[in-house]
């Protein structure tokens, strides 16, 4: 039976013992000691290794394992060792001492996982190089930060880790939990980090969880109802050299600058994220490197210093997310059909007609023109009265008016000057000039678009269609700021080299009034074809636009205007007509406008 | 034209130059050596709708573009030749009628008239300005619409019926229901206030101003007529015009108000060329009942006023070459020009009236073009109206499709959706049966084009955001814009994420649903009120199937204004958290038909500590809940979150009756 040293102290390195006995096994000599400090395979923790040294040779140890109650070491052998023999074993101390680190870590990062998922049930764990711990249950993946801080805040608790000799029975009483197949006969050895429940375990450790140095949870992994959570310690602990205070703000320069050679990195360099990770926040990375000197910051400001790094992990952390996911050369499985089609924004369409009324409202709003709201539906008085057109004058009958049926029962309603009497779809925006004028507020720069109607539907009509108005009073206004605001227009809308004309008309709510035209962009004005074809686009060069006029002094009066003292000017244009000879949509029937069809909508 | 105009500019030159600054000369055709133009005269300007009227403008418009051009055979000028009428009366004619009717009436009895074919000159003029030739007699009268633009009747003088042996012509107006025959054949019931002539048998024989009746026109027979030219009260002509709906070119002219002082020329003109063309002499006196003959008035206009509008100021010398051919008197000071208006330009009543003469023919192509160089009014913007388009721009992003359906829809639409008729706004004069409410709420036209797509596209995703028109009595329709958005499917999950999007638009907390709001147009089990602002939720099966949809449709309803009224004008801004945020996952096992919403809303407010609650999974009966706790205080520790997490489990055991999922 072998006397197990290590489990009383597994700091010591050397041991003088007697060899009991040496086989040869193939090419493996296998050596039993009276005592040893060699720890063999188990528990999750690997075997040391390590030389034993005799009067007449050395052993290399390779492996060690239990047999029973021996502890057998496997190794080679260069002279002779008999039993009886007094030997000095050494350990392979460097490897050990990280193995310890790994395993007292496994039981931190366990007391972690505890805090955070108390309901996982630990199933098994190994503390090599591939280090984990793995529980019944699942576990999100992202909870791996969690579980990260929880374990660097035991360690840098710096907690005494303690080891101890009881019954199973104490056991049962003590332990969160009791792995199956434990002896009930002899004494039981658990280990205890201060504060948290004891554990049995039969594995060499460090005496303070300061020790285990920063413990990274490289990933948790889920499969069926099991949860791995992989975790990865310093592989070299930074010896603790001259330790100087940092500052708060050169401390943060030195993150920064680590944040910045790593952005750049991720954006620039074609190795695998994965790789990256490992690169800029892995165990050998600069920001951990950093992390670790945490300490060397003055206590006031190290909370302070704790957010960047956090700000900087994440940073790095969001840059690794965004890198494409693969960089690496191109394998037959990261090939990509670059021929393929591209992934589209979802594509919504607005009606020209919102589109037409968008731009024409920015386009007056630059010289001064505010989009106004005047109804619908009017009174006759604001449609045609007040515009200087009685019930049954002639002018009348250039606009098909609809008209809404009277109420029955319902007297006609008078108020001062406004015949409430009848009302009507408004046939042109022009309703909004007295009721704008009624505001009260002098000067008007005004842009009143609304749906029209009239009773008429044909290819060139339809019964609902949209004008934009405009209206301009002030003191001195002239035919020439008509001309200059139409030519903005023109110019803003249509292009900059087209023209506009005025030519005489009649309106009966403006004096004078014009017809506007515009200067035809197939045959730039000429009114004839380079083949010498006249143009089938327009009359002589010209297109017929739109109707304006000075403002009609009865109208202005209407509007609480004196007309002499104001004059104005306004016009009405009609949207769809504007927008149709701006998109050269060349429709054959206006109606398709109104028709919904989305297999028309679609194609603006 | 020529007739009347003498200049040696071109056809083209005339088009061109008449266009800028006169009537509107659509187009030139020229058949054999005449050129036939095609002019838009407007309403107000009678007095142009004739070859001596454009003449006339010709001669006052030409010269402004370096052309000599004059007016030949001015009608107004002919008043010299009544000296030379000499005549045998032996014909009579006894006449009565009403000033109020009728401001001018003139007649004369023409005798030894040969009925025939006019010759080929007066055919041509005639056939190539649209009139068809039918006799000399009828032609002549047909021509002096044309050259003069004042109408012209005949009759046959044996078919006016004496009374007292002397024929009678009495002009009044008609009584209701009484019957005329005009001479198309057409027998037409008069609405009563007409204007006719009634002979002293009794009969009607015309139609004033619109057409002669049957009984007293001029046969291939006829041997006596009578010449007959009048003036009418435009107002009374254009009623009965609207009225019977029978519209004749007389008519046209007459309805706009015809110059009185032009009916004698008219008369002498017709004279002359019924002695030419048909043999017939003059056989009565020349009846002129003329009430209140026209005096001419002036109309003044301050010269600043036309500066101000031309943005130039013109010399006395250039004031008066505009206005003397176009038959406008002027006296020009310094600060007045002072016109007198000639009786065949009575639509120049204003200063402003002046001013369009002045500055048409000083021409409109040489007035500057300037943008307003005053100070622009300073006006807050109508926020409602930035609110419609921002929210347009968002839903064309999130790939929606904008429909513009009629404002107008039928009475059976208004059926399907239950709607209250005595409550819309009705057309009295409507263009189809498809337009005859006003809509009083968006979704019947909506849906009815969102149906007509359905055949076109899967996955429809449409909206409309315009007014329905709610019904107030006695006053306007309250003009409320509506958002409505389909999908079709059952696309409630969708519905509901865009409502809550655009409710974060505007800053609004999303409403609690109202079990009281009524919800008829959707289905039962897939509805969601929004309180005030709306609802959304699956087509009623019910409504579905009247509309003739096969394919559930999800609809998104949304009452723009309420969402204008409480939009959050402020957004305050949320400091970014310093600390990091906790993030766990919470599986919850609930019962059947378990509702989500109220549990994450109590979770969300469970805690100071907690940031969000929302829902990342659900599968059979677990839900499970993403918590992110937060202080921005500190970094948070297990110790802060067990109690805040025992909480929430307690809260939702105890409140909502669900367990936390154990493994």
């Amino acid at each position: 039976m072998t006397e197990l040293v290590y489990l009383k102290d597994s700091y010591l390195k050397e041991l003088k013992t007697k060899v009991v006995s040496c086989t040869q096994k193939g090419n493996t000599w296998e050596i039993v000691l009276e005592a040893t400090i060699f720890y063999p395979q188990g528990g999750g923790q690997p075997a040391d290794k390590g030389e034993i040294v005799g009067p007449n040779g050395k052993a290399l140890v390779k492996h060690v394992r239990r047999e029973g109650e021996n502890v057998v070491h496997e190794g080679t052998l260069e002279g002779e060792l008999k039993p009886g023999d007094r030997v000095e074993c050494v350990l392979d101390w460097e490897e050990r001492y990280r193995n310890m680190r790994r395993h007292s870590a496994g039981h931190v990062v366990h007391e972690a996982v505890m805090q955070i998922a108390s309901e996982l049930k630990p199933l098994r764990a190994n503390h090599g190089k591939e280090a984990y711990i793995e529980y019944q249950g699942t576990l999100p993946i992202d909870k791996k930060y969690q579980i990260e801080q929880k374990a660097n805040d035991i360690v840098n608790q710096n907690l005494p880790i303690s080891a101890e000799f009881v019954s199973l029975e104490e056991l049962q009483k003590r332990s969160s939990f009791i792995p199956e197949h434990l002896p009930k006969n002899k004494p039981l050895r658990i280990v205890t980090i201060q504060g948290f429940l004891p554990v049995p375990d039969g594995g060499t450790q460090v005496k303070q969880t300061a020790e285990v140095e920063p413990v990274t949870i490289s990933g948790i992994e889920n499969e069926l109802e099991r949860v791995r959570i992989y975790y990865v310690i310093e592989e070299e602990a930074e010896s603790k050299q001259t330790e100087e205070i940092i500052s708060a703000s050169s401390f943060t320069g030195l993150l920064l600058e680590a944040q910045q050679e790593a952005l750049s990195e991720i954006e620039n360099s074609q190795n695998p994220p994965n790789e990256l990770r490992l690169k800029f926040l892995g165990p050998k990375s600069e920001l951990t490197r950093l992390t670790r000197q945490i300490r060397l910051v003055p206590q006031a400001d190290r909370q302070q210093v704790g957010i960047v790094v956090n700000q900087v992990k994440r940073t790095i952390e969001e840059a690794l997310q965004q890198a494409p996911s693969d960089k690496r050369q191109v394998t037959s499985e990261t090939w990509v059909d670059v021929t393929m089609p591209g992934i589209r924004p979802p594509e919504g369409h607005l009606h020209l007609v919102t589109q037409a009324i968008t731009e024409i409202t920015r386009i007056f709003e630059r010289i001064g023109f505010t989009r106004v709201r005047h109804p619908e539906v009017d009174w006759d008085w604001y449609a045609f009265t007040s515009l200087n057109m009685p019930p049954n004058h002639p002018a009348r009958d250039e606009w098909e008016t609809f008209f809404i049926s009277p109420t029955p029962g319902v007297k006609q309603l008078r108020t001062p000057g406004i015949q409430k009497k009848s009302i009507v779809l408004t046939p042109h925006t022009s309703n909004g000039q007295v009721r704008e004028m009624e505001k009260g507020k002098l000067p008007i720069r005004m842009i009143n678009i609304a749906k029209c109607y009239r009773r008429q539907s044909d290819v060139s009509h339809v019964p609902m269609f949209h004008q934009f108005e405009g209206l301009y009073v002030d003191r001195e206004v002239s035919i020439s700021h008509l001309k200059g605001v139409v030519d903005y227009f023109v110019r803003q809308y249509f292009g900059p080299k087209r023209e506009m004309r005025l030519r005489p008309f009649h309106f009966q709510f403006t004096e004078p009034s014009f017809e506007i035209d515009i200067s035809c962009d197939l045959c730039q004005g000429k009114g004839h074809l380079p083949d010498g074809q006249s143009c089938k686009l327009c009359k002589d060069g010209w297109l017929e636009l739109a109707g304006a006029g000075m403002v009609h002094p009865v109208v202005l009066r209407n509007g609480g205007i004196d007309p002499n003292k104001y004059s104005g000017w306004a016009f009405g244009w009609g949207v769809e007509r504007v927008a149709m000879m701006k998109s050269g949509t060349k429709l054959d029937d206006i109606r398709l406008l109104y028709s919904n069809d989305v297999r028309f909508l679609e194609q603006f | 034209m020529r007739e009347y105009l003498k200049t040696k500019a071109t056809p083209t030159q005339i088009k061109e130059y008449l266009s800028l600054c006169g009537p509107s000369v659509e187009r030139i055709d020229k058949i054999g050596k005449e050129t036939i133009y095609e002019i838009e005269v407007t309403s107000n300007r009678p007095d142009s709708m004739s070859i001596v009227g454009i003449a006339r403008e010709a001669a006052a418009i030409l010269p402004h573009f370096g052309i000599a051009a004059d007016l030949l055979n001015d009608p107004y000028k002919s008043k010299s030749k009544i000296q030379n009428l000499k005549s045998k009366v032996e014909k009579k004619l006894k006449i009565t009628t009403d000033p109020k009717l009728n401001p001018r009436f003139m007649a004369v009895v023409i005798t030894n008239v040969k009925v025939g074919p006019s010759p080929a000159w007066l055919r041509q003029k005639l056939e190539m300005t649209g009139i068809r030739s039918l006799n000399n007699v009828i032609d002549i009268t047909n021509y002096l619409m044309r050259a003069l633009g004042q109408p012209a009747h005949t009759f046959d003088y044996d078919e006016v019926k004496p009374k007292n042996g002397i024929p009678t012509m009495v002009l009044r107006a008609s009584k209701r229901e009484e019957k005329i025959t005009t001479l198309d054949d057409k027998t037409h019931t008069l609405p009563g206030g007409d204007i006719v002539i009634e002979d002293g048998s009794g009969r009607l024989i015309d139609l004033c101003g619109i057409m002669g009746a049957k009984n007293s026109s001029i046969k291939s027979t006829t041997k006596t007529v009578v010449l007959f030219i009048q003036t009418y009260n435009p107002a009374l002509i254009r009623r009965t015009l609207m009225t019977l709906a029978h519209r004749t070119e007389a008519g046209s002219l007459f309805e706009k108000g015809l110059d009185s002082e032009l009916v004698l020329p008219t008369v002498l003109k017709g004279i002359e060329l019924m002695k030419e063309l048909t043999g017939g002499q003059v056989a009565s006196q020349l009846y002129d009942l003329y009430h209140q003959p026209y005096k001419p008035y002036t109309v003044s206009v301050k010269r600043d006023k036309v500066d101000s509008y031309l943005s130039t100021r013109l010399s006395d010398k250039e004031l008066k070459n505009i206005l003397k051919p176009l038959g406008l008197a002027s006296n020009i000071t310094k600060d007045v020009i002072t016109v007198t208006v000639p009786s065949f330009r009575q639509d120049i009543t204003l200063d402003v009236d002046i001013i369009e003469e002045i500055a048409r023919i000083y021409g409109y192509h040489h007035i500057a073009t300037k943008l307003p160089d005053a100070e622009p009014p300073v006006v807050m913007p109508n926020s409602a109206l930035a609110w419609e388009e921002e929210v347009k721009v968002r839903l064309r992003d999130w790939g929606y499709t904008e429909l513009y359906t009629y404002s107008m829809i039928s009475a059976e639409l208004m059926d399907i959706f239950a709607l209250d008729k005595t409550k819309a706004y009705k057309i009295s004069n409507p263009l189809s049966n498809e337009w005859i409410y006003l809509r009083p709420s968006l979704w019947p036209s909506f849906l009815s084009s969102v149906k007509e797509n359905l055949n076109y596209r899967e996955g429809l995703r449409l909206f409309e955001l315009a007014n329905t028109y709610r019904f107030r009595p006695n006053e306007l329709p309250n003009e409320y814009p509506i958002l409505v958005v389909a999908w079709t499917g059952e696309r409630f999950f969708e519905a509901k994420g865009l409502a809550e999007a655009l409710f974060d638009l505007f800053g609004i907390p999303f409403p609690d649903p109202d079990p009281q709001q009524p919800l008829n147009w959707y289905d039962e089990t897939r509805r969601l009120g929004l309180g005030k602002y709306g609802a959304l939720g699956v087509l009623s099966p019910n409504l579905q199937h009247a509309l003739g949809i096969k394919t559930p449709i999800t609809v998104l309803d949304l009452l723009f204004p309420e969402l204008i009224a409480d939009r959050k004008l402020a957004h305050p801004y949320q400091p970014i958290p310093k600390h990091p945020p906790v993030v766990e996952d919470l599986a919850f096992v609930v019962p059947v038909h378990f509702q989500i919403g109220p549990l994450i809303t109590a979770l969300r407010a469970g805690h100071r500590l907690i940031n969000t609650v929302s829902l990342l999974d659900t599968y059979n009966d677990t839900r499970t809940l993403r918590v992110i706790y937060l202080d921005p205080q500190k970094n948070l520790t297990n110790e802060d979150i067990v109690p805040v997490r025992e909480k929430l489990i307690k809260l939702a055991s105890e409140k909502f009756g669900v367990r936390l999922k154990t493994a």
